[in-house]
Parts: C-alpha cells; sequence; structure tokens
C-alpha cells in the first residue's frame, strides 16, 4: 500500500516496481488519510487563513516532500489591490511558496499567462520571489506537451504546461469570482492558463472544456482565495465585492467549487461546468457526503 | 507554521461535514500516467475499472476512456474499436454510447472501412436522439454529416440521401430538424430531382420558422412552388418581421405578426408569429412580469417543432428582467442592479429603457466597464453613433490595450450597416495587435462588407499565417477568391475550412463552392 502525500514522481517510480498493483487504481491518492475533505478558515489576515487551511489537513509536509519540484497556478491578472478581487491575494501565494521550501521542496515555479509586468504591479512577484519561488509567464507553445484527455467529447487532446504535468506536487490556488461567460471562476476554472488555447474553450462550450480539461489535471492541493469574492462585473471587475475573509484548502477541485458557491448563492448543480466535472468522476458535488470543517483564525 | 501555532489561529471548530469518506476520482491514477506520457498504464487503470466493477458508477466511462487512448494515443483503431464496442454491448443506455459510436466510427474511417463506420455514425445517431438528454443539435449536425460523407466516399449517393432522411425520422431538436431538411433538400436538387427537394425546403417553412434555414428555404421559391403549396404571403410576412425586429422596428415587427396569424398559414407559423407578438409587445410596455405570465402560457402549447433553445431562453429573459426591476426598486442606489439591469434590456432589445438604465448604473459607478460597452452598443442601435464613440474612445483613451472594444464596437457598428466607423474600430483593433490572428479577420470581414476585396484577402492571409487553424478565415477567404476569380486558391481555401470544421453550418455552402469551382471533394 502507497502512503499519503506520495509525490508524482515517486508514485512513478513506485509504479514501476509495483507493476500489476498500481493498475488497481484503489487508495493510492493523497486524499486518503486526511483528516478531512475541506478546511474552511475565517479571519482577517489572508496569510493566517491560507496557512491555517493547510494546516488542518495535515500541513505543507503531508503534501512536499524533500526534493519535490512543486508548481503553483494562482489567479494572478491585472494590477488591482486584492480588495477588489481580481486576483489570488499576493500574501497566500508567498505564504504557500514558503511553505513548500519549509517543507523541503526543491523549486517552487508559479505560472501565470498574465505578463510579468503585472505581477509585479500587483505585488505577486515580490511575494513569490521573497519567497523563494520562481515566477514563470507562459508565453510560447514550446512550454506546452500535447496530452490526450480520454474522459471528453469535446477536447480530446490539449497543450498542458509542462510545469504542470512534470510537477511533482501541482497545487491550485484560485480566488473566488463571478465570471461573465463560465458563470464563476473557481479551481476548475482557473486551470485554463496551464493549457495553450484558451479561445478554443470559448468557442468550443466553455463548461464542457473546463469539466473535461479539470479531468486531465491531477490536483495535489486547492487553496481558494475568498478573503474577498467579486459577486459582479468579472472576471476583471470592478464589481461588488464581498469581504467574506476565508479561505478553503482541499485535494477535490469539484467539492472546493462546490463549497465556494455559497458566495453566490448558487447550488453546485447549477453551474455546467461544476455538474459535469462530477459525472466524469473527477469529484464530488454533494456537500452532504463532504467532511468540511470550518475553523476561525 | 507548526501545529502549535496553528492552534492559536484555530479558536473556533466547527464540523459541519459527515464522516463519509471522500469520494475521490478513481481515475486519479490514469491521469497521473497520462501526465507522465504513459499512457498503456493508464489504459490498464481503465481496463482494471471496468474488470473489477462491471456494474460500477464509471464503467462506462472507463471503458470508453480506454477506448479514447487507443484511439488517440496509441493510434490502434482495432483495439480501440473493441474498447468502443465494449460501451454498446455493456453499456449501450449510458451517456457515453452515443459519443463511442462515433468514435468507432472515426477509427473504422481511420482505415477507410466507409461501409462500416457509415453505419457505426448512423448507430451513433440513432443512440443519440433515444436519450432524453444526449448531445445537441451541433453534434448530430456533425455526426449526420460524417455518416454521409462515408457513403459519399462509397458512391453511394442514395445511402447519403438515405442517412439524412432516417435521421429526419427521429425527433431531431428543431435546429438540427431544419438544417438535416436542409442539406438533403440539397442533395435533391444537386441531383435534379426538384420534387423531392421541394418537399424538405417546404417542411423547413411550415415547421421550424424559428431556424436559421427558414430564410434559406424562402429563397427557393422557384424551385418550391410548382411542386408544393405554401402560402408565400405569410412566409413573407414573417420574414419580413425578422428583418424588422433586427432594426428595432417593433411595432412594424408587431403589424407584420398580425398578418400571419389572420392568414391561412401552417400552425407552427402562427403560433411563431404569436409568440413574437407577446415578446415585442412585453418590450414596448414594459410590463415583464405581465410578459413573462403570457409568454409562459402560450409556450405551453407550442409544437414541438418551434420550441427551439431561443424561446426558453427568451422566458427566462423576462423573468429575470422582473427579477431584476424589483431588485432596482428596493435599492435604488445600487450600481451593480442597474448595471444588470440595463444589460438585460438592451439584450431584449427594450433599447430606450435600456440607456436609461444604463446611463443611471454609470453615474452611481462610472468605472464598470460592462456598462459602458453595452450603453454604446444600445446607442449604436438607436443611431447615436457619435454619443457610442464618444463613450468608447473615452474608454480607450484609458485603456488603449482594450483591444476586445475596439473589435466589439467594429462589430457592432457593422451590423447597423455603419461601414466606416466600423473600419477605423477594426484598423485600430490591428494597430493596437498585428500579431493576433483575429485582429485581421475582424478587419476582413470589414472590408469585405466594404466591398474592397482585395484588402480584406491581404487580411484574411494575414489571419491564416498567423494561426493556420483559424477556419473562419479559410472559408471567409475562399469565398473572397472566389469572387475574385482565384479558382485554385479559392478552392484549397474552402478544403482547409472543411478539413479544419468539417461539421461548421457553412460546411454544405463549402461543399457546393468547392463542386461548383470544379474540385472533387467531398469534405
Amino acid at each position: 500500500m502507497l502512503q499519503d502525500g506520495f509525490s508524482r514522481r515517486r508514485f512513478l517510480k513506485c509504479s514501476a516496481l509495483l507493476g500489476a498493483q498500481t493498475t488497481l487504481g484503489f487508495g493510492l491518492g493523497r486524499a486518503s488519510g486526511l483528516p478531512m475533505d475541506l478546511a474552511v478558515v475565517t479571519g482577517d489576515s489572508p496569510e493566517r487563513n491560507c496557512t491555517a487551511a493547510v494546516e488542518a489537513l495535515g500541513g505543507f509536509s503531508r503534501f512536499v516532500r524533500e526534493g519535490d519540484r512543486v508548481t503553483i497556478k494562482p489567479n494572478p491578472i491585472g494590477t488591482s489591490l486584492p480588495e477588489q478581487a481580481i486576483h489570488t491575494h499576493p500574501d497566500m501565494v508567498g505564504a504557500v511558496v514558503k511553505g513548500c521550501r519549509d517543507a523541503g521542496a526543491e523549486s517552487v515555479t508559479v505560472l501565470s499567462y498574465d505578463n510579468r509586468r503585472n505581477m509585479v504591479v500587483n505585488g505577486t512577484a515580490a511575494a513569490v520571489e521573497g519567497a523563494g519561488g520562481v515566477l514563470k509567464a507562459l508565453g510560447e507553445r514550446e512550454e506546452f506537451r500535447e496530452v490526450v484527455i480520454p474522459r471528453s467529447r469535446i477536447l480530446r487532446t490539449e497543450p498542458i504546461a509542462i510545469d504542470v504535468l512534470e510537477a511533482d506536487v501541482f497545487i491550485n490556488m484560485p480566488i473566488a469570482k463571478h465570471h461573465a461567460g463560465a458563470e464563476v471562476t473557481l479551481t476548475m476554472k482557473n486551470l485554463m492558463g496551464i493549457n495553450w488555447d484558451r479561445i478554443r474553450f470559448h468557442r468550443s462550450g466553455l463548461h464542457q472544456c473546463i469539466a473535461e480539461l479539470a479531468s486531465a489535471v491531477r490536483h495535489d492541493l486547492v487553496i481558494m482565495d475568498a478573503n474577498h469574492v467579486l459577486l459582479s462585473n468579472g472576471p476583471s471587475g470592478p464589481g461588488e465585492v464581498s469581504a467574506a475573509r476565508q479561505v478553503i484548502a482541499g485535494v477535490d477541485p469539484v467539492a472546493v467549487d462546490a463549497f465556494a458557491l455559497r458566495y453566490f448563492q448558487r447550488t453546485p448543480e447549477s453551474i455546467d461546468h461544476i455538474r459535469i466535472a462530477h459525472q466524469l468522476g473527477v469529484g464530488e458535488i454533494d456537500l452532504g457526503k463532504l467532511r468540511i470543517r470550518e475553523y476561525t483564525a | 507554521m507548526s501545529i502549535r501555532i496553528c492552534r492559536r489561529f484555530l479558536l473556533v471548530w466547527l464540523a459541519i461535514g459527515s464522516v463519509a469518506a471522500q469520494a475521490e476520482d478513481p481515475f486519479s491514477d490514469a491521469t497521473r500516467h497520462i501526465m507522465a506520457g504513459d499512457y498503456e498504464a493508464a489504459i490498464e487503470v481503465y481496463d482494471t475499472y471496468v474488470e473489477n466493477a462491471p456494474q460500477g458508477e464509471h464503467a462506462a466511462l472507463a471503458a470508453f476512456g480506454a477506448g479514447s487512448l487507443q484511439q488517440l494515443a496509441l493510434e490502434d483503431p482495432e483495439a480501440a474499436v473493441r474498447s468502443f464496442d465494449r460501451v454498446l454491448t455493456g453499456y449501450r443506455q449510458s451517456p457515453w454510447a452515443p459519443e463511442a459510436a462515433r468514435r468507432k466510427a472515426e477509427c473504422l474511417q481511420a482505415v477507410e472501412n466507409w461501409g462500416e463506420a457509415g453505419s457505426a455514425y448512423q448507430a451513433a445517431l440513432e443512440l443519440a436522439v433515444a436519450q432524453s438528454e444526449g448531445p445537441g443539435a451541433d453534434w448530430i449536425n456533425e455526426v449526420s454529416l460524417a455518416a454521409a460523407d462515408c457513403f459519399y466516399e462509397l458512391g453511394d449517393r442514395e445511402r447519403v440521401v438515405e442517412t439524412y432522411e432516417r435521421a429526419l425520422d427521429q425527433s431531431l431538436p428543431p435546429n438540427a430538424a431544419a438544417t438535416t431538411h436542409y442539406r438533403v433538400g440539397n442533395c435533391y436538387e444537386t441531383a435534379g430531382d426538384a420534387p423531392n427537394a421541394a418537399r424538405h425546403y417546404a417542411r423547413i417553412l411550415t415547421d421550424y420558422p424559428f431556424t436559421r434555414e427558414f430564410g434559406e428555404a424562402a429563397g427557393k421559391r422557384g424551385l418550391i412552388e410548382p411542386h408544393q403549396e405554401i402560402n408565400w404571403d405569410a412566409c413573407e410576412a414573417f420574414s419580413t418581421s425578422t428583418d424588422l425586429r433586427q432594426r428595432a422596428a417593433l411595432e412594424e415587427s408587431i403589424e407584420r405578426c398580425r398578418a400571419v396569424m389572420d392568414m391561412d398559414a401552417s400552425r407552427a407559423l402562427k403560433k411563431a408569429a404569436e409568440f413574437r407578438i407577446v415578446v415585442d409587445e412585453t418590450i414596448l410596455s414594459g410590463n415583464f412580469s405581465e410578459g413573462s405570465r403570457r409568454l409562459r402560457s402560450l409556450t405551453r402549447d407550442l409544437p414541438p417543432s418551434v420550441r427551439v433553445e431561443q424561446v426558453t431562453q427568451r422566458l427566462q429573459l423576462f423573468d429575470q428582467v422582473a427579477g431584476m426591476e424589483a431588485e432596482v426598486e428596493r435599492n435604488p442606489d445600487s450600481g451593480p442592479a442597474h448595471a444588470t439591469l440595463g444589460e438585460l434590456y438592451v439584450r431584449m432589445g427594450s433599447l430606450d429603457k435600456g440607456i436609461e438604465t444604463l446611463t443611471r448604473a454609470l453615474e452611481i459607478t462610472p468605472y464598470n466597464i460592462s456598462s459602458r460597452l453595452n450603453l454604446c452598443f444600445a446607442l449604436i442601435r438607436r443611431g447615436r453613433v457619435a454619443e457610442a464613440r464618444e463613450i468608447a474612445d473615452r474608454h480607450l483613451a484609458e485603456h488603449p490595450e482594450a483591444t476586445n472594444v475596439m473589435n466589439m464596437m467594429g462589430y457592432q457598428l457593422l451590423q447597423q450597416q455603419h461601414i466606416e466607423e466600423a473600419l477605423n474600430y477594426f484598423r485600430r483593433y490591428v494597430e493596437a495587435a498585428p500579431e493576433e490572428a483575429n485582429a485581421h479577420d475582424s478587419y476582413g470581414e470589414g472590408l469585405m462588407t466594404a466591398g474592397r476585396l482585395e484588402e480584406a484577402r491581404g487580411e484574411y492571409q494575414r489571419a491564416v499565417a498567423l494561426d493556420p487553424t483559424f477556419s473562419n478565415a479559410y472559408y471567409m477567404l475562399g469565398s473572397i477568391q472566389q469572387q475574385l476569380g482565384e479558382e485554385t486558391e479559392a478552392r484549397e481555401a474552402y478544403a482547409r475550412f472543411l478539413e479544419l470544421t468539417p461539421g461548421d453550418p457553412r460546411a454544405p455552402q463549402a461543399r457546393a463552392a468547392i463542386e461548383e469551382l470544379g474540385g472533387i471533394s467531398n469534405r
């Protein structure tokens, strides 16, 4: 039996040794053995909310091991203030980079498809680099590798960032926002940016494509910024903002997104890409089946 | 952060969930293998799932996933066909069955087994229409077109027609049915069988008034009239109402629709006219609660062929407007509420109310980009172009990188026939984003509308050079080059368009153009 906290690289090494056993496909994920499915922390400090949520799940060392290569995908767009809820709070991103480095990560790369200039202005660059991470703005086709997506009707194949494919640990750090096209942008919508052709998604059926992409990426950890939630005029704002003062952490992107819909007063089934992702087996949509624990920091 | 420090923050602890274990993605190990490029190991995970849990919740998906990897990653059509067959025999009622049949057909097509491929596509169509929430109209169009392509390859024109006719025996969604009628009509027309062609075109005119093909079929009067009895006055009045509504001339549109209701027209056409009357009267009166009630009552009585997606959307919009009006009344100083209501008014075509509400929204929140744009669009549609330009240009002065604003302004102006103003925005888009294929595509469309074909050709050529997969640019290029008499280039452009997007609604026109240009191609 493999242990919790197994990195992707170590998993693959052991898969070769274990042979047929690895094909059983049961009980090998990081989620098994976690003390809960979702940790929700409320408080005034985004950084403290973030670290407390990860600690509740067992701490960074549960997810990151010595020598791991970690890739983080925040939602880093724009040059606005964190209180406008357009991009993941830089203090949270910095805290996660630091947490990973302290747990022994060999490298921590923070990805974006937005340009570096914006990330300098919005504070993400200083937070990442100050904590020992590397900021990488994706822009070249060579930085992506075509991957077949077996659970798909539309995408079939999609070029995905090599930094995500080859990471030992992939951490998705979305911010909860309204989105004019997808209704909301949460964990799964935030994956748009690790793929090459975002325009294709808009042309071909946005919700189905988001769910299919989510089925092709293994999340090791999701940490959602809901300190401030953009309720209208998303994704670029400015719009109505709710100061929810929360951070949600888990490993199941569907569960995290389903929970976050409380800020928008929507049910999980009412958002197509969340419902479809659940049908694709990506994760749990029924909050009643999840172990959710809420804390105050 | 240590556990001890963390505890300081965990002051209140509240468990609201159950103790049930998390339902982890059963294929997460397969995903890990795929991310590492080890597709064979991933297939094994999927196969093992089916073997261990043949009645499991995701067994059909697992069998499909294995087939999909065999088809697309290993390029092993035989193995893929076996996996897809497993879905089709073991899980025929699964939502994955129609797509499995389609993929099986693609595998057979890849080895040029045209007959079996065509049959598999037909099976996919039958499975799709048998499902209550099956694939949509686009999927059905693509698959029926692919089935017909296979029989065309066999040289079996009869089966091409038969495929379409069989598809029509099923209860297709209205848009898919109208497209299929149009295609089969086109097949008969090409073969010189005017009576059968007229039969299918006439069916569109009697049953599918809310589809794009209605206008196309109305243009075939010369062919239809000797063979089918159609009330042409009613068709013409309904088509005119469509044009009038696009120009926001709602009173005149209502007049035409009332005329349709007084004529001896088909039930579907009369109901469609009645539907339009209710919608337009509501927009004019601004009483959306009453409009919502009237539409709901009318919708219950609509024939299925008239119940297109737009009908449901219209009903939902009415409900939303009524809800937002109440919200604005409760919160008269809310910028977002005014912005949303204003946008809804504009979408409904209630332009004056939209302009008024959006102006108020911008007084409360002047920086709201959506409100600015919606106000611009409403002003353009009301003919107040100078005011719209002033707002858009002020926005662009503040945000010179907002190329989407340039593009959207260009298209709004183009739709209202303000061609020079539209070209001005498209030109600015190209100057701001010369490396964006879409900028050249948009500017090309503007130039084409202005009749400046050679310049338009240049822009589309730049678009495809920047993005060789930009199928729309190839279609437009084909059309321009055909008009310029550049036959070989036009044929190549159409062929590339078909290769990239064989299921595009314009595919039949592209095929017809290729044939007209002397090409022998069915793709």
